[in-house]
C-alpha cells in the first residue's frame, strides 16, 4: 500500500504544536545525525538519564506518525558498523521536522522564561 | 556496550518477539516488523541482568499490548475513509446497496420484532424459567363446560390439587373475565383477571401502589377488594394516589381498590391486557357448592428449587387418578365419567405465557420470516452481481495496487471494510424502517376490536437478529468480489482482461440465477396459493347467511328477571325486535355458528350412540341463517315447554345415525349431563347441511331443538337479527325498543359479517404479505437474468462479431445467447418444484380448499417465472443479433 500522509492542511510549524513527549525526544536525537530505530532509543535513554525508554512498539508507532506527518524522512537500508553490522533503516530530519522541533524548543523556552518571570523558577543569575 | 559484531541465529528471546508481532495489521508488520526485531535484540542483548532482561520484556509487552490494537483501529479508519470516498464516488451503487439492504433487513426485523413479542418474550417477572402451568394431557377432549380460551381446570379440581401437590412452592389459578362497570343501563366492559390463591408471591410481583389482594384460596363472596393495572390507573383514575375511600363498581358489586399492578405486569395472556385483578371467591364460602363440571381456571405453579419440569409430571401423573377421583362430576353416564376419571395432569412450561394471538399466528409469522429471509438471500445474490460488476471495472486499480507492493489481504480487508459499512448503515435504515413496518404488521391483524394489544420493542434479541442477518448478508454479498480479487494478476490485468476471470465471474453468476429461479419460484407458488386459498375463504359459501345479519345480547341478571320468567320473557322480546324498523326477522341461539363456539352432547338413536351438536333456537333462526330445510319441518311458536320435544337435525347426522335413511318420526336420547338430565326428542325435519363452528372440517352431525325446551337458560340470550339497516341502526332502535318493556336490560350487539370475516385476518394478511413477496421474488428473479445476460453478450461482443462477419443469422445469434438462459431457468424451475414440494408440507394446515401441490398453481407458476425470466433474457439478447462485427473486433 501506498504510504499514508495525514499532514495538516496549514503546513506550518506551529499547527504541530505541542509535541508529544516521545516525539520531541525523536525529532531531538535526529537533529545531529542520522540515525536508526535502536539508535534513536539509545540517544533517547541517555539524554534522559534513563527517564524515557522507549519500548519497540511506542518507537516504531511514533515513526509512523512521524513519517506521514513528513517530519522525518526514511533512508536507504545501510549496515551499522556499531551494531554488528546488520542493514537497518536509517532516518533523518526532513527540514519541515527541523522546523517543528525548533518551534517546539522555542515554545519550551518561553514556557521556561514565563515560569522564570513570575518567580516559580530562580531567574538566571 | 554491546557485544562483537557477528552474525547470529536469533536468540529464542527474539523469536518469540517476532511470533507476538503478529498481533499487529499486516502492513504496519511488513513495514517495520524486522525493524522492530532489530531494536528488541539489541535491547534483550544490552540487558545483562535477569531484572533488566525482565523491564526489556515487560517495556516490549505493554508496548504491544497498547500500540498493536491503536495500529488496528488506524487501519480500519483508513480503509473507512477509503471505502466513503468510493461510495461517494459511484452514489447510483451505493443508493441502490441501501435502499435493497434497509428494504431487506427492515422488513425481516420488522417480522423478527413481532414473534420475539408475541412468542419469545419471557413473562416479565421474577426467574420466570421456574414458572409451570399445569394441564390436562391432552385438553379435557370436550367434557363438561370450558368457559374460556385459557381454562384447563376446574375450580374442585384445582382446590384438591393446591393441597395435595409437592412440586410447586407457590401456586395459583387465574382466569379472564368481563366486568360491567358503570351505572345500568349504560355500562361498558374492562378486561378482568380473577385470581385465586397467591399470584403474586408466586410470580415474585410486588405492587405498584397500595397493596395486593387476598391470597386466601378460600375467600368467600361477594368480594370486597380488588387492584387495578397501571394502564387502568393512569387512563381512568390519572395516576392519583389510591384514598381507601378509592372504589371500582364491578358488575353490581362495590369493591374497594387497594392497590395498582406493576407497569411491566399485562396479565399471563400476551396480547390480552387486564384492567382489574379480582379474587376468585367461593359462592357461600362452600366449597362444594362448586360445579365439578365447569372447567374455567388455569393452574400456574413455580417449581421447588431443585424439582424439573419432567419431575414435577411425574408428581403431578402420580396425583392424578386419586384427585379425579375426589372431583368427578355427577350427572354423567359411564362413558363420561370413564373418561373424566382417565384425566392425567402435566406441567408444562410457562416461562413465557400464554397466548392466543401466538397459537394463531405463530406460525403464520415464522413463515413470513421465512419468505423475507428467502427475499433478502436472493436480493444480496443480486448486490454480488452488482458487486461483481464494480470489482471488473476496479481491476486496473485493484492490479496496480497489487503490483505497488498492496498485498491480498488488505484487499480482501477493502472489499469487506465496504460492505460492512453498507451493510452497517443498511441495517441502521433497516431498523428504523421496521419500527414503522412491525407496526404496520400488527395493524394488518386489527380486527373491529382493533389490533392485538401487543408492545413491539427493540430489545438484545432484536438487535442480535439483525445484527446477524446483516452479518450474514455482508458476507452474502461481499465474499464474491474477495474470492475473485485472489484470481487477479499484478501484471495480467494491467495488459488485457484475462479470460479466465471472466470465465470465473461468468460461473458464479450462473450459479447464482439458477438458485434465484428457484427461490423466487417457491415464493411465487406460495404466494399463488395463499392469495387462492384467501380467495376461496373470503367467496366459500358455509351454508349460513353472514351478512346483514346483526347478533344482539340481552342482559337478563341486571334486568332482574327471574329464571322462571326468562324463557317466556324471551319470546316478547323477540316480538319486540321484530318490530323494529328495517328488522325483517330476529330468533333466538345458544350458540352463535362459525365464531368457534361448540355445544355438544352425547346421543342414542336406535343402536347407534355417538355425538353430535346441539343449539336451542327460536323460530325465527333457520330464516334468519338462511337454512333450507329438505324434509319435514321447521320449529314454530307452537313448539312449547309443555308440548312434545322435537329437533330438527342436518343430514350429516342422518348419515351417522340412521344411515342416510330419513331419521323422521324417529326419537333421539342425550346423555344426561348435570342441568341436562337425559331428555328425548323426537326428529320433526332436516336441514341441509353447514359449516357448524369454523369454515374449515367436515360438517358435524348438529341437532336444533326449540328455546322454549332449552332446559338450562342462562342469563343471557343471543338473538340473531336480520336487516337491511347497518348493526349500529338495528342496536340504537331495539335498544329503545326494549328499553319501553324492560327498563335497565342490558343490550350489545355485533355485526355477525364483520365478526366473521375477522377470524380471517391472519389469512389476509399472509396472503397479502406472500402476494407481495412473490412480486418482489419474481422481480428480483428478473433483474437477475437480466443481469446475466446481458453480461455474457457483452463478454461474448467478439465472438458474436466474428459469427456476423461470417453470415450468421439474427435468430441463431439470439437462440445462441438465450440456449443458455433457458438451461438455467430450467435448471432452477425443477430445483425449485422439489423445494416448494418439500415445503408445501409445511403449510397444509394453512390454506383452505386448496392442497400446496395444485397442479394448476404448480405449472401457472412456473409458467408465468419462466415466461418472464425469458422475456428478460430476450431483451439483452437482442442486443446480441445488433453487434458491429468491425467494431467488436476493434476494440480488442
Amino acid at each position: 500500500m501506498s504510504p499514508r500522509r495525514t499532514v495538516p492542511d496549514d503546513d506550518t510549524p506551529e499547527s504541530f504544536l505541542p509535541l508529544p513527549r516521545d516525539t520531541f525526544h525523536i525529532l531531538v536525537s535526529l537533529a545531529d545525525r542520522d540515525r536508526h530505530g535502536y539508535s534513536v532509543m539509545l540517544d533517547v535513554a541517555e539524554r534522559t538519564g534513563n527517564a524515557l525508554r522507549l519500548s519497540p512498539s511506542s518507537l516504531y508507532a511514533a515513526i509512523k506518525r512521524l513519517l506521514a506527518q513528513g517530519l522525518i524522512a526514511e533512508l536507504a537500508e545501510r549496515p551499522d558498523p556499531e551494531h554488528d553490522d546488520e542493514r537497518r533503516r536509517y532516518y533523518q530530519l526532513t527540514p519541515l521536522g527541523r522546523r517543528v522541533a525548533k518551534a517546539e524548543a522555542r515554545r519550551l523556552e518561553q514556557l521556561l522564561a514565563d515560569a522564570r518571570a513570575t518567580g516559580l523558577l530562580p531567574r538566571r543569575g | 556496550m554491546t557485544p562483537p559484531a557477528g552474525r547470529r541465529r536469533p536468540s529464542r528471546a527474539v523469536r518469540v518477539f517476532r511470533a507476538l508481532l503478529a498481533l499487529y495489521p499486516g502492513e504496519f508488520r511488513d513495514e517495520y516488523g524486522r525493524e522492530m526485531a532489530f531494536v528488541f535484540a539489541d535491547r534483550h542483548r544490552a540487558a545483562s541482568t535477569f531484572v533488566e532482561r525482565l523491564l526489556v520484556w515487560t517495556e516490549a509487552l505493554w508496548g504491544l499490548a497498547t500500540q498493536a490494537p491503536k495500529e488496528h483501529v488506524q487501519m480500519l479508519l483508513h480503509d473507512l475513509r477509503y471505502a466513503v470516498r468510493a461510495l461517494r464516488k459511484d452514489k447510483t451503487f451505493a443508493l441502490t446497496v441501501l435502499v435493497t439492504l434497509a428494504l431487506g433487513i427492515g422488513a425481516n426485523t420488522a417480522i423478527f420484532q413481532l414473534i420475539e413479542a408475541v412468542a419469545l418474550r419471557n413473562l416479565p417477572v421474577a426467574a420466570p424459567d421456574r414458572l409451570a402451568q399445569v394441564r390436562i394431557a391432552g385438553g379435557n377432549r370436550g367434557f363438561g363446560i370450558t368457559t374460556s380460551y385459557y381454562a384447563q381446570l376446574t375450580r374442585p379440581v384445582w382446590l384438591e390439587l393446591r393441597r395435595q401437590q409437592k412440586a410447586f412452592s407457590g401456586i395459583f389459578a387465574w382466569t379472564q373475565g368481563q366486568g360491567r362497570v358503570g351505572d345500568l343501563p349504560e355500562v361498558r366492559n374492562i378486561a378482568t383477571l380473577y385470581v385465586s390463591g397467591d399470584m403474586f408471591g408466586t410470580l415474585g410481583l410486588t405492587p405498584w401502589k397500595g397493596t395486593t389482594i387476598t391470597a386466601d384460596t378460600q375467600v368467600p363472596c361477594p368480594n370486597r377488594t380488588a387492584m387495578v393495572s397501571h394502564g387502568y390507573w393512569m387512563r381512568e383514575m390519572g395516576g392519583r394516589e389510591l384514598r381507601a375511600s378509592e372504589r371500582l363498581r364491578i358488575n353490581g358489586e362495590e369493591l374497594q381498590i387497594v392497590g395498582v399492578t406493576p407497569p411491566s405486569f399485562t396479565g399471563l395472556a400476551v396480547g390480552e391486557p387486564f384492567d382489574a385483578v379480582i379474587p376468585l371467591c367461593l359462592p357461600h364460602g362452600d366449597e362444594a357448592a362448586l360445579r365439578r363440571e365447569l372447567f374455567d381456571v388455569a393452574v400456574v405453579g413455580r417449581l421447588r428449587p431443585g424439582w424439573t419440569l419432567q419431575q414435577a409430571t411425574a408428581h403431578l401423573d402420580a396425583l392424578s387418578t386419586g384427585l379425579f377421583e375426589a372431583t368427578v362430576p355427577t350427572g354423567y353416564d359411564a362413558s363420561g365419567t370413564k373418561l373424566y376419571k382417565g384425566y392425567r395432569l402435566e406441567a408444562a412450561s410457562m416461562q413465557s405465557g400464554v397466548g392466543a394471538v401466538r397459537d394463531r399466528y405463530d406460525k403464520a409469522l415464522w413463515l413470513l420470516l421465512g419468505m423475507t429471509g428467502l427475499v433478502l438471500l436472493m436480493a444480496s445474490a443480486n448486490l454480488a452481481n452488482l458487486l461483481l460488476a464494480r470489482a471488473a471495472a476496479r481491476d486496473g486499480e485493484v492490479a496496480i495496487r497489487l503490483a505497488l507492493g498492496g498485498s491480498r489481504p488488505a484487499l480482501a480487508r477493502q472489499f469487506l471494510v465496504e460492505c460492512g459499512l453498507l451493510a452497517v448503515v443498511g441495517a441502521g435504515l433497516g431498523m428504523v424502517l421496521a419500527q414503522g413496518l412491525s407496526r404496520l404488521l400488527l395493524w394488518g391483524l386489527s380486527t373491529t376490536a382493533g389490533a392485538p394489544a401487543i408492545a413491539l420493542r427493540v430489545d438484545w434479541r432484536v438487535l442480535a437478529f439483525t445484527g446477524a442477518v446483516s452479518v450474514a448478508t455482508c458476507l452474502l454479498f461481499g465474499l464474491a468480489p474477495i474470492a475473485r480479487t485472489s484470481r487477479i494478476q499484478a501484471r495480467g490485468a494491467l495488459g488485457t482482461r484475462g479470460a479466465s476471470q471472466d470465465r470465473g465471474r461468468a460461473a458464479i453468476q450462473r450459479v447464482l440465477v439458477s438458485v434465484q429461479t428457484a427461490l423466487s419460484l417457491v415464493l411465487v407458488l406460495g404466494a399463488l396459493l395463499f392469495v387462492r386459498s384467501f380467495h376461496r375463504l373470503t367467496t366459500f359459501d358455509p351454508g349460513l347467511r353472514r351478512d346483514g345479519i346483526t347478533v344482539l345480547m340481552l342482559g337478563y341478571e341486571e334486568a332482574q328477571i327471574p329464571r322462571e320468567r326468562r324463557s317466556e320473557a324471551q319470546r316478547a322480546f323477540v316480538a319486540a325486535i321484530k318490530t323494529v324498523p328495517g328488522v325483517i326477522d330476529a330468533g333466538t341461539t345458544t350458540n352463535i355458528p362459525l365464531l368457534g363456539g361448540s355445544w355438544g352432547h352425547g346421543v342414542t338413536l336406535g343402536s347407534v350412540e355417538n355425538g353430535a351438536n346441539f343449539t336451542w333456537i327460536g323460530p325465527g333462526y333457520f330464516p334468519v341463517m338462511g337454512l333450507r330445510i329438505v324434509e319435514g319441518r321447521g320449529l314454530t311458536l307452537d313448539d312449547r315447554r309443555e308440548s312434545l320435544k322435537v329437533a330438527v337435525v342436518n343430514q350429516a347426522f342422518a348419515r351417522t345415525f340412521t344411515g342416510g335413511a330419513s331419521p323422521i318420526g324417529r326419537t333421539l336420547r342425550t346423555h344426561p349431563e348435570p342441568e341436562y338430565p337425559a331428555t328425548d326428542y323426537v326428529i320433526v325435519g332436516v336441514t341441509a347441511d353447514t359449516k357448524y363452528n369454523s369454515f374449515q372440517g367436515e360438517t358435524p352431525a348438529m341437532v336444533y331443538c326449540p328455546d322454549s325446551q332449552f332446559p338450562a337458560i342462562g342469563a343471557w340470550a343471543t338473538v340473531m337479527t336480520r336487516s337491511d339497516l347497518p348493526s349500529e341502526t338495528v342496536l340504537r332502535s331495539a335498544k329503545a325498543k326494549l328499553r319501553q318493556i324492560q327498563p335497565g336490560m342490558v343490550v350489545d350487539s355485533f355485526d355477525f359479517g364483520q365478526a366473521v370475516r375477522d377470524g380471517f385476518v391472519g389469512q389476509r394478511l399472509m396472503a397479502m404479505l406472500a402476494g407481495f413477496f412473490g412480486i418482489i421474488a419474481g422481480l428480483v428473479a428478473v433483474v437477475g437474468m437480466y443481469g446475466m445476460v446481458a453480461y455474457a453478450v457483452e463478454r461474448r461482443r467478439r465472438e458474436l462479431g466474428v459469427r456476423t462477419a461470417l453470415g450468421a443469422e439474427r435468430w441463431q445469434l439470439i437462440g445462441m445467447v438465450m440456449r443458455q438462459a433457458v438451461t438455467l431457468v430450467l435448471v432452477g424451475l425443477a430445483l425449485g418444484a422439489a423445494l416448494a414440494l418439500v415445503g408445501g408440507r409445511v403449510i397444509k394446515s394453512m390454506l383452505f380448499e386448496i392442497q400446496p401441490n395444485d397442479p394448476w398453481i404448480l405449472g401457472g407458476g412456473a409458467a408465468i417465472l419462466a415466461a418472464s425470466a425469458l422475456l428478460a433474457s430476450y431483451v439483452p439478447a437482442r442486443r446480441a443479433a445488433r453487434v458491429d462485427p468491425l467494431e467488436a473486433l476493434r476494440q480488442e
